[in-house]
C-alpha cells in the first residue's frame, strides 16, 4: 500500500506550535547551569509565527487535512482565540515564576503543548482525534497544576484535576463508544448522517452516547454538578496556569462540545437541548451563590467560571441556530476578563505571595492606579455592565437563548448576573472606597505582566463600544460549522 | 449451551468479579492483584470475540505496563492518604444510585438492540489490516497520539524530580 | 452462543464493568485505587469497542481500542508521578525546610 498524501499546511500553526515547545526544551538542556533559559522569549516568537500562519490560512480559506482535521472559519476563529490566549499568558509568565520560585525549564514547553492539545480539540472532526487532542492538552495541564512544588495545595490541585479528568474521560470515552456502536464511525459527518435516519435501538444507543458524552464535557467545561474540582484546581494551580485553564480550556472545550452537538447529533437536539438547559440552569445559580460565599479572590473567580459555564451553556441550548455566534463572540470577552482577573493577581505575586483576600486588595487603586482600573474592568464586564465586553456578550447569550424559545433561561441568567454583581462590586469597592492596610506587601507591575493585562482590557473595552468586527468572524464562524 | 458460551460466561465470571474485588478489597495489594485477573478476563473475552491482535496488546500493555507502575506506586507510597472527592456534596448516596439508574438504563437499550448490521463474525487476521489502518485512516490519531506520550513523559519527569537540575 | 448473543453479552459486561468502576470512584477514597476504577471503566470501554467491532464487522473499532490503551498509559504516567510527588512532599517537609536554611 502507498502512504496517503496529505496536505499538512492546514495543521501548519498546531506544527509551529508543537516545534516551538520542543526548542525551548531544548534551549534549557543547552543552557548553563544557574542560568535561565529563553523559554518565554523563544514562545512568544514561536506564538507570533503561529498567528501569523493562522493569519495566511484564514487569507487561503481553511484546507482540510484528509477530512480529520479541518480549518474552517470555525477552527480559525478559535485558533486565534486560542494563540491569543497563550500570547498573554505568556507575557504574564517570567515575573510571576520568579516571584513564586517555579521558572522551570519546561513550564513554557507544557504551556505550548496544552495549546496544540487545543487547537487539535476545536479542529478535529473526528472523535478519536478528539480525544486524543483533549488528552494532550489535560495531561499538560495536570503536570503544570502541580508545578508548585512547596505549596501541597498545588500537588493537590494536580491531583484533583488528574483524578477528575481520568473519570470524565472514561464517560467521553463511553459515549464515543456508544455511538459508534450507533453509527459505524467516529467521523462526525458520518455519525451525523447515520443519525438522521436512525432504526429504534440506534436511536436509544445514540440518545445514551449523547447523553454519557455531555457528562463528559460537563466535567471539562466545569459545569454544575461536574464542577466540583474547579475551585481546588483553580486555587491550587499556579496563577497564570489558572489563567490558561479558565480562559483557554473552557474556550477549547465549548469549541469541541458546539462542533459535536451541532455537527454529529442535530438529529438528537430534542433530546440534549432539555438536558443542556437543566445544567444551564443549575450551573448558574449554583456558580452564583457558590461565589457569594467566598473570601478568597481566586476561588471567587473560580465560581465565578463556573456561573460562566452556564451562561453560555444557556446560549448552546439554541446551538443549531444563532446560539453558537453568541457563544463564540462571548468566548473571546469571557476569555480575556479571566485573562486579567487572574493575571492581576498573578502580576502583584511577591516572595511567593500573592493578593487572595479582600483586605490584600483594600485600597489597591491609591498604590496601582493603572492595574486596579483594568482589573475593576475586568470586574464590571464580568457583571455584565453596559459599555463592556460582557454586556455585549451576556446580551446576545440571551438573546439567543429566547429566540430560541428558552425564556426562562435568559430570566434566570439576568437574575443571576444581578447576584453576581455583589460578589464582583464588592472587590472594586474595596480596591477605590477603602484605605491600603499596613506596607505596600506587593511587587511592582512588571512591563511583560503590565502588557498582557492592557491587552486584555483593551479587548474588553473594545468589545464593549465597538463589537462589530468580532461578531462579523463569529457569525462566519458559526455558519461554517453547518 | 455451547463451549462458546461456556467459555464466555466463565470469563465474564472472573472479569466482573475480580472487578468487584478491586472496588471493595480492604487492602491495595489485593485491589491491584484483583485488577489482573480483570485484565486477563478482559485479555480473554477478546480472544473470544476475535480480537488476537488486542488481546495480546492488553496482556502486554495494561498487565505488563500499566499494572506494574500502578504496583511500584502503592510500593512507593506505603503510607496511605485520602482523597477527599466530595468537597461540596455528599455524593456517595446519589452517586450510587445514578450509577445503577445508568446501567439499568443501558443495559435496557443494548439488550433490546437488535445487531442486524453486520454479518456478526468476527474480522479474520486482524494484525496486517490494523497496522494498514494506523497508517491510512488514523494517521492523524496516531501522530497526535506520539505527541500525548512524549508530553506525559516530560510531565512525569518535572513532576518528580527532585531539585532544578538546571 | 449466537453470534448477536455474544456480542449483546460482551456488551452487557461492559456496561456492567463500567458502573463497577464508576461506583468504585464514588466509593474509594484512596488515590490508587479511585486510579484503579478508572482503568475497569477504560477496560469496559475496550470491551465495547472489540464488541461493536465483532458486530459490525469492521476492524475500525479495534484500531480505536488502541488509542484509548495510548491514553491510559500516559495517563498512568502522569498520575503515577503526581500520586509520588505529594508523597514524597509530605515524607521530606523537614528536609526542605532544612534546605531553605542552607541557601
Amino acid at each position: 500500500m502507498t502512504p496517503p498524501v496529505v496536505d499538512v499546511l492546514p495543521a501548519i500553526p498546531a506544527l509551529i506550535l508543537a516545534v516551538t515547545g520542543l526548542a525551548v526544551l531544548l534551549a534549557q538542556a543547552f543552557t548553563p547551569r544557574g542560568q535561565a533559559a529563553p523559554g518565554a522569549p523563544f514562545s512568544l516568537a514561536g506564538l507570533l509565527a503561529a498567528l501569523v500562519a493562522v493569519y495566511l490560512l484564514a487569507a487561503r480559506g481553511g484546507g482540510d487535512l484528509g477530512g480529520t482535521y479541518v480549518v474552517d472559519a470555525f477552527s480559525l476563529y478559535f485558533h486565534a482565540l486560542i494563540i491569543g490566549v497563550g500570547l498573554v499568558v505568556v507575557l504574564l509568565s517570567p515575573s510571576y515564576l520568579r516571584a513564586t520560585g517555579i521558572d522551570r525549564g519546561e513550564y513554557y514547553t507544557l504551556v505550548l503543548f496544552s495549546l496544540v492539545g487545543m487547537l487539535g480539540l476545536v479542529s478535529c472532526r473526528e472523535l478519536v482525534s478528539l480525544f486524543v487532542s483533549l488528552e494532550v492538552m489535560s495531561v499538560a495541564l495536570y503536570a503544570l497544576a502541580g508545578l508548585h512544588r512547596a505549596r501541597p495545595e498545588s500537588q493537590e490541585a494536580a491531583l484533583k484535576y488528574f483524578i477528575t479528568g481520568a473519570f470524565s474521560s472514561g464517560f467521553l470515552l463511553y459515549g464515543i463508544a456508544l455511538l459508534y456502536g450507533a453509527s459505524g464511525s467516529t467521523s462526525l459527518v458520518a455519525v451525523g448522517a447515520a443519525l438522521r435516519t436512525p432504526g429504534p435501538a440506534t436511536a436509544a444507543l445514540a440518545t445514551m452516547g449523547t447523553g454519557l458524552l455531555l457528562v463528559g464535557f460537563g466535567f471539562k467545561v466545569a459545569s454544575v454538578p461536574f464542577h466540583m474540582w474547579a475551585p481546588d484546581v483553580y486555587e491550587g494551580a499556579p496563577t497564570t496556569i489558572t489563567a490558561l485553564m479558565s480562559a483557554g480550556v473552557k474556550a477549547a472545550a465549548f469549541g469541541a462540545l458546539l462542533r459535536v452537538f451541532g455537527q454529529a447529533l442535530p438529529a438528537l437536539a430534542a433530546s440534549w437541548q432539555p438536558a443542556v438547559a437543566a445544567l444551564a440552569v443549575v450551573t448558574m445559580v449554583v456558580g452564583n451563590l457558590g461565589a457569594l460565599a467566598q473570601s478568597n479572590l481566586k476561588r471567587m473567580l473560580a465560581y465565578s467560571s463556573v456561573a460562566h459555564a452556564g451562561y453560555l451553556l444557556a446560549a448552546v441550548v439554541a446551538a443549531p441556530g444563532i446560539g453558537v455566534e453568541a457563544v463564540l463572540f462571548y468566548l473571546v470577552a469571557y476569555a480575556a476578563v479571566n485573562l486579567g482577573g487572574f493575571g492581576a493577581l498573578a502580576a502583584l505575586a511577591r516572595q511567593g505571595r500573592e493578593p487572595l483576600s479582600l483586605d490584600d486588595v483594600a485600597g489597591l487603586a491609591s498604590r496601582r492606579p493603572a492595574l486596579a482600573a483594568a482589573l475593576a474592568v475586568y470586574l464590571i464586564s464580568l457583571t455584565g455592565v453596559p459599555v463592556s465586553a460582557g454586556f455585549v456578550g451576556k446580551f446576545f447569550l440571551f438573546r439567543a437563548a429566547v429566540n430560541a424559545g428558552w425564556t426562562s433561561l435568559a430570566v434566570i441568567g439576568v437574575l443571576m448576573s444581578v447576584v453576581s454583581a455583589y460578589y464582583y462590586l464588592r472587590v472594586v469597592v474595596a480596591m477605590y472606597m477603602r484605605e491600603p492596610l499596613g506596607e505596600d506587601a506587593w511587587a511592582p507591575v512588571p512591563p511583560s505582566a503590565g502588557l498582557a493585562l492592557g491587552l486584555s482590557a483593551a479587548v474588553v473595552l473594545a468589545l464593549g463600544v465597538h463589537p462589530e468586527p468580532v461578531l462579523t468572524w463569529a457569525r462566519l464562524a458559526a455558519r461554517s460549522l453547518l | 449451551m455451547n463451549a462458546e458460551a461456556a467459555v464466555f460466561y466463565v470469563l465474564a465470571a472472573i472479569t466482573v468479579g475480580s472487578a468487584a474485588v478491586v472496588v471493595l478489597a480492604r487492602s491495595l495489594i489485593y485491589s491491584a492483584f484483583a485488577l489482573l485477573f480483570t485484565f486477563v478476563g478482559v485479555a480473554g473475552l477478546y480472544l473470544l470475540l476475535g480480537a488476537d491482535f488486542l488481546a495480546a496488546t492488553q496482556l502486554l500493555i495494561y498487565v505488563g505496563g500499566i499494572l506494574v507502575l500502578l504496583l511500584f506506586g502503592v510500593m512507593l507510597t506505603h503510607k496511605l492518604y485520602d482523597l477527599d472527592l466530595r468537597s461540596e456534596v455528599t455524593q456517595f448516596l446519589p452517586g450510587v444510585i445514578v450509577s445503577i439508574g445508568l446501567f439499568a438504563v443501558l443495559a435496557l437499550t443494548a439488550w433490546r438492540t437488535d445487531w442486524a448490521g453486520g454479518d456478526g463474525r468476527a474480522p479474520a487476521a486482524t494484525t496486517r489490516e490494523i497496522g494498514q489502518l494506523f497508517m491510512g485512516r488514523y494517521l492523524l490519531p496516531f501522530e497526535a497520539a506520539s505527541i500525548l506520550l512524549l508530553v506525559a513523559l516530560m510531565g512525569a519527569a518535572m513532576i518528580v524530580r527532585r531539585k532544578r537540575s538546571a | 452462543m449466537s453470534p448477536d448473543r455474544i456480542v449483546q453479552s460482551a456488551l452487557l459486561l461492559s456496561l456492567a464493568l463500567f458502573v463497577v468502576g464508576v461506583v468504585g470512584v464514588f466509593l474509594r477514597r484512596n488515590v490508587i485505587t479511585v486510579f484503579m476504577c478508572v482503568e475497569l471503566m477504560l477496560n469496559a470501554v475496550n470491551l465495547s469497542f472489540v464488541a461493536f467491532s465483532r458486530a459490525l464487522g469492521t476492524l475500525d473499532a479495534q484500531v480505536l481500542v488502541f488509542f484509548v490503551l495510548t491514553v491510559a498509559a500516559a495517563e498512568a504516567a502522569v498520575g503515577l508521578a503526581i500520586i509520588i510527588a505529594i508523597h514524597r512532599h509530605r515524607d521530606t517537609l523537614d528536609l526542605d525546610a532544612f534546605n531553605l536554611m542552607k541557601w
